[in-house]
């Protein structure tokens, strides 16, 4: 399909697309070429854009020269316990926004949309002296447990925008469904656990997606209340590759091209999710 | 509605409301309170009245701040809007190598902020970087892209928009197919050129959508920390407080001089700008823009 357009058109389309796609593609495919790089040939101008013979044993080097897998473990935990937290806290509550009837609803959810508002900045201090008088510290708990009660801090996903979303998806479900399921004297638990939550998969899917990808990338939160070695998040970890005097190029980049893998995973298989759940958020508002 | 359905309600509510009232509300309430303080974390805060935020205002290295974040903010949110807006119409009608295309361009924006901020730190590297050896194909000198102060906010800018166009473009191509085709159609019939189509349909069409962008650029530039941070980790602002925007100031401010009262104030500035921001584009929004009869 062309859409009708006239070759020179549909050409000149093809150029723009090319060009651009080279523009988004080229830091990228430009990092995983820096990875593969001696520590000789990384260090010459011009660089050379495919390096002649790849160090695969960068990769090796990437991972021992900072403990990678004790803050790729850090990383994992933070970010699974953010999409169940998100998922546990979050569904439920955009369950009463949308379906549930009860007075005062609407103004309340107002709330939940200004939440977005306010900046991380204004409660982190706070929040780090809540948790340092908690004694949580010099643990992982001041970024797993606030997920469970729909706080988490990313600079562009947020619980407001969560409940947001599911909502939305809620808000999808016909009224008929609900009704017929209370005549059948399903209970209302059993309604939103066997009718709602299975209509909304793809709902909970893009949220679980969303928080996950949020969690594993986020920086200023694991800055701030990991104060320990052993507690960074690869994030704040990737740090150390860098010194006032030197920095490993191809380590790093090796180590950034790790990091970076699992999102990307994700984004191939779920491109879908992606799409329709940045989509939802951008016009329903 | 029924005690039974009452207490349901507030079940179903109760980990979103305890979060919000411990981990939202108290704390900004609890920053307020030492806003008006002095306070290091190592003593209990003493109360001074106005003067963190007197001080505030006689800090010139704070109006340095605000001048750099309201620079970048004035700049990136509409070149990400122009950049989204551009690549989506370039995907708007069907093309053969779509989905590769439009992966491409979105792939960026799920790469994190600081693997982002690593890997143009590498490209704008003044002696071995990709970006100077583009340019000397050009016969162009090699530039100081972080050493720069004027570039170093140029360079920020790149990234920003390099990793933030693919999330603006998936928003604007949803919205381009909201448009609906008998508007061109009437328009074509008329004898409408390209640019009229552009700005008399597709623009007004989108204006929802340009809104909703143009908020969510504002907040986040406002609040732009994580790529300023990682640059320049090893001197914060480098070169000469070009890069020193709100953020990493005040976290200057709160974790390094342990400042914590001057830190509250500045934040609940930012806080009390933010929300009159957001409601002044609302208020402009219903002013000026349109929407179409299928929203609410």
């Amino acid at each position: 399909m062309t859409g009708g357009q006239t070759f020179p058109r549909l050409a000149l389309r093809h150029v723009a697309l090319i060009l651009v796609s080279i523009i988004f593609l080229l830091p990228l495919l430009w990092m995983v070429s820096s990875s593969l790089k001696s520590n000789a040939s990384i260090f010459t101008f011009p660089p050379q854009l495919i390096p002649t013979h790849p160090h695969w044993s960068n990769y090796k080097n990437a991972v021992t020269y900072i403990p990678f897998f004790t803050y790729l473990r850090n990383t994992a935990i933070i970010s699974v316990a953010t999409v169940v937290g998100t998922l546990f806290s979050c569904t439920p509550a955009a369950y009463a926004f949308s379906v549930l009837r009860w007075r005062g609803r609407d103004a309340l959810f107002y709330v939940v949309l200004a939440t977005v508002m306010i900046p991380f900045q204004v409660i982190m201090i706070p929040l780090y002296i809540m948790f340092r008088d908690l004694g949580w510290l010099g643990t992982l708990l001041p970024l797993i447990v606030p997920p469970f009660f729909s706080v988490f801090i990313s600079s562009w996903f947020s619980s407001g925008l969560a409940i947001f979303l599911l909502r939305q998806f809620f808000l999808t479900l016909p009224r008929d469904l609900f009704e017929a399921a209370s005549i059948d004297g399903a209970s209302r638990w059993t309604s939103f656990w066997r009718v709602a939550l299975p209509l909304s998969r793809s709902g909970l899917i893009t949220v679980g997606m969303f928080s996950f990808l949020s969690s594993w990338t986020m920086f200023v939160a694991p800055l701030i209340m990991l104060n320990k070695g052993s507690l960074l998040t690869l994030s704040v970890g990737l740090q150390q590759f860098q010194s006032q005097h030197f920095t490993a190029w191809n380590y790093l980049m090796a180590a950034s091209f790790i990091f970076t893998i699992p999102v990307l995973i994700l984004f191939l298989v779920a491109q879908r999710y992606f799409v329709q759940g940045i989509a939802l958020s951008g016009l329903k508002g | 509605m029924d005690r039974k359905g009452k207490g349901f309600t507030l079940l179903f509510l109760s980990p979103w409301l305890v979060g919000f009232l411990g981990f939202m509300l108290l704390p900004l309430l609890m920053a307020l309170y030492w806003s008006f303080t002095n306070f290091d974390v190592l003593q209990a805060p003493q109360w001074v009245g106005l003067q963190n935020y007197v001080a505030i205002m006689h800090d010139a290295t704070f109006w340095t701040a605000v001048r750099n974040t309201l620079y970048i903010t004035v700049i990136g949110v509409p070149a990400g809007i122009i950049v989204g807006l551009g690549t989506a119409m370039l995907l708007e009608k069907p093309i053969t190598g779509m989905g590769f295309y439009r992966a491409a361009i979105y792939l960026p924006a799920i790469v994190p902020p600081v693997a982002i901020a690593i890997i143009w730190l590498w490209i704008l590297n003044p002696d071995y970087g990709l970006l100077n050896a583009i340019l000397s194909v050009a016969h162009i000198k090699p530039l100081g892209w972080l050493a720069d102060p004027y570039l170093a906010k140029i360079s920020m800018l790149m990234m920003v928009v390099w990793g933030g166009t693919g999330q603006i473009m998936i928003i604007m191509l949803a919205g381009l197919k909201d448009v609906p085709m008998e508007l061109y159609e009437a328009a074509m019939i008329d004898g409408a050129g390209w640019w009229k189509k552009f700005s008399r349909i597709t623009l007004p069409m989108l204006g929802p959508v340009i809104f909703y962008n143009v908020v969510v650029g504002v907040i986040f530039y406002l609040q732009f920390f994580t790529q300023a941070f990682v640059v320049t980790a090893n001197n914060l602002g480098a070169p000469v407080n070009s890069t020193l925007f709100y953020a990493l100031y005040l976290y200057q401010n709160a974790f390094q001089f342990l400042k914590m009262g001057y830190a509250a104030a500045m934040a609940w500035i930012l806080f009390i700008v933010i929300v009159t921001i957001t409601l002044a584009l609302f208020w402009i929004n219903r002013k000026v823009v349109f929407y179409g009869g299928g929203q609410s």
